[in-house]
């Protein structure tokens, strides 16, 4: 069974960064895309993924809101929050929801630290 | 040229980056959470920049104006109203210094500042002027003689 890993971010070249370092890293992975927190939440659904990684601000539903929303739906995925929202109250946001974060760019170093931290939460 | 769909996607997130570093800095300097939206970016003429700006009814706005040389040799601007601004700085160095004596600095600093067309049309002397210097130039426009000049 494929490992599969869920993109979740407005931005259509980040999502092409971080496919292009997880394919890198893990080609035996199988990749999905959602552009907003709607998509991803319908997504977690359908596909069932085993890790997400998360932007923060999207149009509509917030990265936060939409991880709320699937911690409904599913309990296991475990999440990265990978957003260029650095402030402290990002980071503590992401805490009281028990994600990981993990600051933009979406360097290959950032997607590593994603990747690392599924690995030690497995 | 015209910029991508991706291209412009492209732009819209490195200036997240660096407003997400700018929100950083300002959280921690203002004490407090600084909301960030949905970054948008459109390719606009500088008259379509100006008519957007008296729409919102910033009739005056303070404008700062970074270079960037290297990798990339290009220019910043940010423009706020200055209304905002005023808060901005009022939140940045604190009760001290009363809202009337922050706001007598700001009219100094403002003063040669008349509208946005105005403006744009001043950094767009003062860019010219560093372009046609050469590299690693900073030209500002000084209104009291009404050239560009080294800075």
């Amino acid at each position: 069974l494929k490992t599969k890993i869920l993109i979740v971010d407005d931005s259509s070249v980040s999502r092409m960064m971080i496919r292009g370092r997880i394919t890198g890293l893990q080609p035996d992975w199988e990749v999905f895309e959602a552009a907003n927190g709607d998509q991803a939440v319908a997504m977690v659904s359908t596909e069932h993924p085993d890790y997400i990684t998360m932007d923060v601000n999207m149009p509509g539903m917030s990265g936060f809101e939409a991880v709320e929303k699937i911690r409904e739906i599913d309990q296991k995925a475990k999440i990265v929050i990978l957003t260029a929202n650095i402030q402290v109250s990002s980071r503590e946001r992401a805490q009281q929801l028990s994600v990981h974060f993990v600051q933009k760019p979406a360097t290959l170093a950032a997607v590593q630290l994603a990747i690392d931290y599924f690995f030690s939460a497995a | 040229m015209k910029l991508s769909t991706l291209g412009l996607d492209t732009l819209a997130e490195i200036f997240n980056h660096g407003v997400g570093q700018a929100g950083l800095a300002l959280s921690e300097l203002a004490g407090q959470e600084v909301q960030l939206s949905v970054p948008k970016i459109e390719e606009l003429s500088k008259r379509a920049i100006t008519d957007q700006m008296d729409a919102r009814g910033a009739n005056r706005i303070c404008a700062v104006h970074q270079g960037f040389s290297g990798v990339i040799n290009t220019d910043a601007l940010l423009m706020l109203p200055v209304d905002q601004s005023l808060q901005l700085v009022q939140r940045m160095v604190g009760d001290e210094f009363p809202l009337e004596q922050l706001s007598e600095m700001e009219q100094e600093s403002l003063a040669e500042v008349d509208s946005p067309s105005t403006l744009v049309s001043r950094a767009d002397h003062a860019l010219y002027a560093a372009k046609s210097a050469g590299r690693d130039r900073v030209f500002c426009f000084d209104s009291a003689r009404q050239i560009a000049v080294l800075v």
